[in-house]
């Protein structure tokens, strides 16, 4: 299994810190790549939070592909920040050609669209990048949002973190948000697409364990949305089901809980809800979930949240004080990035728990 | 001597043989009462041995006449191998034997086109015994624990909505459900079914209806058992025991009367209606019940004289598919106030596939389940014909059927069930699992049910008698003497016993691959050890 | 006293100490005569075990930001005292150590330990407690909570006692979470608060006054472990107590309730077909005599004969039945229509 873990923070933070979380928690994972999603952002990519942000790691060729693409649709490039890589011998790591994050102001045919067409488009137009690189084997496309980044390559993740520079604090990264992971995520192929956190349409979401009914949430995912692709890793079912519960069928999130670990119908017979969870059970039976898993998501409006599978097998922890709040797998990353805090106000949360932290850093928990 | 002339039929001509030894037999007579066939009689025989009698040598030659017991030797009396006779001897002296050189199928036609109960004799391949649960949890994720962990094992009798068609409204945080929404009862993955009162004993049957609600209210297992097209008790009927029942109704709508007559009088409503379309033991051939079982109750229950009743091929009135979903499902719906899941059984055929895309489609909603039975299916009474070839195998179809839905994003709308030689070698558990983890909802057993009562029956051609009111074990037949032969209590204690070990054993194969609920459609927990099943069911193929 | 830290900072990156680097060391110098050790780690595995000085000598260690493990296996003579929380399986394997965390334990604290001390100052995690043993040849294994557990506490568990004080989770549906004691063979749980529905391996029982002579002289060594002294008259009064208590195996046979006794009792009475058929349900053997005979002809004369016929006394002339029998012998069926006949 891997780790995760999460910082949601009042005053912009630098990537260092999500590495120190994931630090003491090494042995609990195999130190296989590393990935992750910044969100809020602060430093060079300040100015435009309104701009869509491409994250992107490529060949030159796909570089060029890529922007004739972006240019034939009409996008404008507004900035764009290249890490200055340290090429030092001997790294553990598999490091594309070229990384580029790349600020774009919106067609000018879409300057008056609806924010709804405005997602639509960049959903589409991630995955027209994606196809086109895909074709040739020429990079891979990561994100395409306003005021998100990601992050992801294989290899050792303090390699990883020497070569990108991630401990030194240059003032160019920083976000009030970061979900960070440090593996090569999958049980199947080496592909850089299997790492989450993943992305899609403003949902970031990273779990741990191993999805059981991977297949039954396929089968079904492929033919409820177009943006359901991929599937590199079994747990990037978990993101399109919150997209789909959130996004699609617009219900409220606690039912995001309700779906993929639905309460044994003789609790649900129990409950004075129990019309409404036995018809999200029945019509939504094949994107329950049933093995192990933590997960870590964050919503458009920037919340952050974190749930459990309903036997509890998975371990997660959450930790905050004033300025922060931070989700690890284990107490030993809390303890890394908050020494100081108040341990009487970490939550573990349980098998049946949904903890959600608000952009006020308010943590609001309830029972499913 | 007798003259034998070449044409003459003899034993050697019949399928089962009786090994009868009489130094063994006693004369006791216990073989020649116990055999309903009456396929043995007491007959002489005249011997001829050489004897010593004195305590010394003393050979003599004597002719003797010597009381036996022998095979009769008649079409229409011919010995089905069920084997009370060996059952009921004191003495081993009496058994019957399979016969492969017989020429039965061949001389049996001059009485017309054979007929037979039971089961398929030809078409008895266990595609599933070529499965194997190869998915276990290992390290990447923890199994569980079969006696200790809770495990939901339920599936679903009626019209599941696609989520966006839930009539659910946002009040606060919350969902509201605004509008009704299509029954729907979450019951045990196992149906009991549809067998009916005439095909069965009334024992049978009710033993069978007996266990149904000890398993509810004793055990905590949502059970449910499907009448069968020949009606319904109507004490049950006013008992609070139906909501254990699914009604069936086929093309000779047997029965309705009385249920009708009974709603007022109903303190509960039924499980569910299934429209019985088809059978895999005979498919596009109707219900078939021989005079010879038409007794005064199952007149008066299904409203006919002593006769034998054949059901039409298909439903009288029904003009195309559209109709059947709509029509039937309307007016069984409307009988009970749209509060019980209506679904359909069909014979699996090369064209399921077409039904269940056409039952997907369904517009109003209505359709609560589709069943598959395969050539494997059971059988009252059919022509031997239809018996062993026609039909279709059941496994792939309803992989078929399942995958169908799952490229139109429909799968679990309308619930798939199958059945069809499921629990045909006894490991009833182990079929339901694989064909759950294939994408069926639930299965459906029959013939595993009379199993349990002490039917003796088997796909190698033993017993199969089904058909002529002579059941030895008193299950298929109304003589009140041969019914008088099951003990009630015993038949539906051995049915609980079975069902409570299968409930466990299918925690046991749940437990491994690390699930609390159903797996439905979970293939990759699958592996077949026969590369075409592989192929054809998209499963991985391991050797 | 040796003290090491797992943590230094070399050109702006921080590099941890790996958990191998950890362990060999300090085994060396437990080799080398070291008894006392502070160890400043940074999520490091399985600190504290299984170590022993050669001459005897008790071995402590103080540990700050523990890894998953720590004090598992330990044996006799090793104290490990945590500062703050430490991750899973705290004391795993315990074989005889003391281990205390003052802060919360993460998931399975205690798990399959069998001789031994754990001391949690705050919660325990998921299954904590789970499979804890007790070999008789050693004093069983104590695991001491102050606060609650997590979903599953106790599963499987086969020996020990285990004690959860229940402090400050008055409010609390359940101190030992959703399912605990499932499987549970052997030991005792002493909980002070609410519980969840027990299982049927298990039942919830008054304290005696053995148990509570065993807690007071438990419960003043584990507060002061953790430094919370002043609980011990809250945590004292034993009427807020109770103990689970697993059932004995020849407890765990249920009363068998037959489908006959179902039948009689609670089925729909005398059965569902007795308005078309009447059925005694008494049963034959294959060989049936009497009125069940096979062979026998099957007389309808209530049927088809006039009732002053059927019921004359003195029978009816034996042509007449001749003719009666030859009549019914045409339709092939009746005989096996069967009536109760006089005769």
């Amino acid at each position: 299994m891997c780790r995760i873990g999460s910082i949601k923070s009042r005053k912009p933070i630098h990537p260092s810190k999500a590495l120190s979380l994931m630090l003491p928690q090494q042995e609990g994972h195999d130190n296989s790549g590393f990935a992750l999603i910044m969100q809020d952002l602060d430093g060079v990519f300040a100015p435009y939070k309104d701009k869509p942000l491409l994250s992107m790691a490529c060949t030159r060729q796909g570089a060029a592909l890529a922007k004739n693409y972006m240019d034939a649709e009409g996008f404008v490039e507004v900035a764009t920040w290249t890490p200055q890589v340290r090429r030092q011998s001997g790294l553990a790591i598999n490091a594309m050609p070229q990384y580029i994050f790349r600020n774009y102001d919106y067609p000018e045919v879409w300057a008056d669209r609806s924010q709804e067409d405005k997602e639509e488009l960049l959903l589409d137009t991630r995955l027209a990048l994606r196809e086109i690189l895909e074709k040739n084997g020429e990079g891979y496309v990561y994100s395409f949002w306003p005021d998100v980044l990601t992050l992801k390559e294989i290899g050792d993740p303090r390699a990883i973190a020497t070569y990108f520079r991630l401990w030194e604090d240059s003032g160019a990264l920083a976000a009030k948000s970061i979900v960070a992971q440090c593996r090569q995520n999958t049980n199947y192929d080496i592909v850089r697409y299997a790492a989450h956190p993943f992305f899609l349409q403003g949902y970031t979401l990273c779990a741990n364990g191993e999805n059981t009914f991977y297949t039954k949430n396929l089968e079904y995912q492929k033919s409820l949305h177009r943006g359901y692709i991929g599937f590199e890793s079994d747990s990037q079912t978990f993101l399109y089901s919150l997209h789909y519960v959130l996004r699609q069928l617009k219900w409220p999130v606690k039912y995001y809980k309700h779906v993929i670990t639905p309460l044994p119908f003789a609790e649900i017979e129990q409950r004075g809800d129990a019309d409404v969870l036995t018809r999200i059970r029945e019509s939504l039976a094949h994107l329950e979930i049933n093995g192990p898993n933590t997960i870590i998501a964050v919503l458009p409006g920037g919340e952050m949240l974190s749930c459990c599978d309903s036997k509890k097998l998975r371990p997660v922890v959450i930790g905050q004080d004033d300025d922060m709040v931070v989700i690890s797998s284990e107490v030993c990353g809390l303890n890394n990035v908050l020494p100081d805090r108040d341990i009487s106000q970490d939550i573990y949360v349980n098998e049946r728990e949904v903890v959600l932290i608000t952009n006020e850093l308010a943590v609001q928990r309830w029972k499913q | 001597m007798e003259t034998i002339v070449t044409q003459e039929l003899s034993r050697t001509d019949l399928r089962w043989n009786i090994d009868y030894r009489p130094e063994r037999c006693t004369m006791c007579g216990s073989c020649v009462a116990a055999c309903t066939i009456n396929a043995i009689e007491v007959g002489v025989e005249r011997r001829s041995m050489t004897l010593s009698r004195a305590a010394y040598p003393d050979p003599a030659r004597e002719h003797m006449s010597r009381p036996v017991i022998r095979q009769r030797v008649s079409l229409s009396q011919a010995c089905v191998g069920c084997g009370m006779c060996a059952k009921v001897c004191p003495n081993e002296a009496i058994r019957p034997v399979r016969n492969p050189d017989n020429r039965f199928a061949m001389l049996t036609r001059c009485l017309g086109p054979a007929k037979r109960g039971g089961r398929t004799n030809l078409n008895a391949q266990r595609t599933l015994d070529h499965i194997i649960v190869g998915r276990i949890s290992q390290m990447t994720d923890p199994s569980l624990d079969s006696e200790r962990h809770t495990f939901d094992i339920r599936a679903p009798f009626g019209r599941i909505l696609l989520p966006e068609h839930l009539p659910l409204a946002i009040e606060g945080d919350s969902l509201k459900q605004i509008d009704r929404t299509p029954p729907v009862n979450w019951i045990y993955p196992l149906i009991f079914s549809d067998m009916s009162i005439g095909a069965l004993s009334t024992r049978a049957w009710e033993a069978i209806a007996l266990a149904t609600a000890y398993l509810n209210e004793k055990c905590g297992l949502p059970f449910r058992m499907c009448s069968g097209e020949g009606g319904m008790p109507v004490k049950l009927m006013t008992s609070d025991k139906l909501k254990y029942m699914i009604l069936q109704i086929a093309s000779g709508h047997f029965g309705w009367n009385r249920i009708l007559r009974a709603l007022p009088h109903m303190k509960t409503d039924p499980a569910g209606v299934l429209i019985k379309i088809g059978q895999g033991a005979k498919p596009g051939d109707g219900g078939l019940l021989p005079a010879a079982k038409v007794a005064p109750h199952i007149q008066a229950i299904r409203g006919v004289p002593k006769a034998t009743l054949h059901s039409p091929p298909n439903h009288q009135g029904l003009y195309s598919i559209e109709e059947s979903v709509q029509k039937m499902h309307l007016s069984l719906s409307a009988a009970f106030g749209f509060r019980v899941p209506v679904a359909i059984k069909c014979a699996a055929s090369a064209t399921s596939v077409s039904v269940y895309n056409n039952l997907l489609r369904d517009p109003y909603r209505i359709c609560g389940g589709f069943f598959l039975d395969g050539v494997q299916g059971g059988t009252g009474a059919a022509n031997e014909i239809s018996l062993d070839h026609t039909g279709h195998p059941v496994v792939s179809k309803m992989r078929d059927c399942y995958m169908a839905a799952v490229r139109q994003g429909l799968q679990g709308q309308i619930p798939l069930w199958a059945g069809g030689g499921i629990g045909m070698t006894g490991n009833a558990a182990a079929d339901a699992f694989k064909m759950i983890c294939l994408g069926a909802n639930g299965v459906i057993v029959g013939k595993l049910m009379i199993q349990l009562l002490g039917c003796v029956g088997n796909e190698q051609g033993r017993c199969n008698a089904c058909s002529t009111g002579k059941c030895p074990a008193g299950i298929c037949t109304q003589d009140p003497r041969l019914v008088r032969r099951l003990d009630i209590d015993r038949g539906a204690q051995s049915i609980v016993d079975y069902m409570l070990t299968l409930d466990s054993e299918l925690r046991k194969l749940m437990a491994p691959i690390g699930n609390s609920s159903l797996p439905v459609g979970r293939s990759d927990a699958l592996v077949s050890t026969d590369r075409a099943v592989a192929e054809k069911l998209g499963i991985v193929y391991a050797c | 006293m040796l003290t090491i830290e797992t943590l230094k900072t070399v050109n702006d990156a921080t590099e941890r100490m790996s958990t191998q680097d950890l362990l060999l060391s300090i085994e060396k110098a437990v080799t080398d005569g070291v008894t006392d050790f502070t160890i400043h780690a940074s999520g490091q595995h399985d600190i504290g075990g299984p170590l022993w000085n050669t001459e005897g000598k008790p071995l402590s260690f103080l540990v700050t930001n523990p890894g998953q493990r720590v004090g598992s296996m330990c044996l006799e003579n090793t104290e490990v005292t945590v500062e703050g929380s430490a991750p899973a399986d705290v004391g795993w394997l315990n074989a005889g150590g003391k281990i205390v965390v003052r802060g919360d334990a993460g998931d399975t604290a205690g798990h399959c330990a069998a001789a031994g001390t754990i001391y949690i100052g705050g919660r325990a995690g998921t299954r904590s407690g789970s499979l804890m043993k007790h070999d008789p040849l050693y004093q069983a294994p104590q695991l001491w909570i102050l606060e609650n557990t997590g979903s599953f506490s106790f599963e499987f568990m086969g020996g020990g006692r285990a004690v959860v004080c229940g402090h400050g989770c008055e409010s609390m549906p359940s101190v030992l979470g959703a399912r605990p004691c499932v499987g549970m063979v052997g030991g005792l749980v002493y909980v002070r608060g609410k519980t969840d529905a027990l299982p049927a391996d298990a039942t919830l029982e008054p304290l005696s006054s053995e148990d509570i002579a065993w807690l007071e002289s438990g419960m003043e060594p584990f507060l002061k472990a953790i430094g919370r002294q002043d609980l011990l008259g809250t945590l004292s009064r034993w009427d807020e107590w109770h103990k689970i208590v697993p059932h004995v195996h020849e407890e765990k046979h249920p009363d068998i309730f037959s489908v006959a006794a179902y039948r009689n009792n609670e089925w729909v009475n005398g059965g569902i077909f007795t308005d078309v058929l009447a059925d005694d349900f008494g049963v034959c053997g294959l060989v049936a005599r009497g009125l069940y005979r096979q062979r026998i002809p099957v007389w309808d004369n209530a049927r088809y004969q006039a009732p002053c016929e059927y019921n004359c006394p003195s029978s009816i002339p034996t042509q007449q039945r001749y003719n009666l029998w030859m009549a019914l012998s045409a339709c092939a069926f009746s005989p096996l229509i069967f009536h109760r006949s006089a005769f």
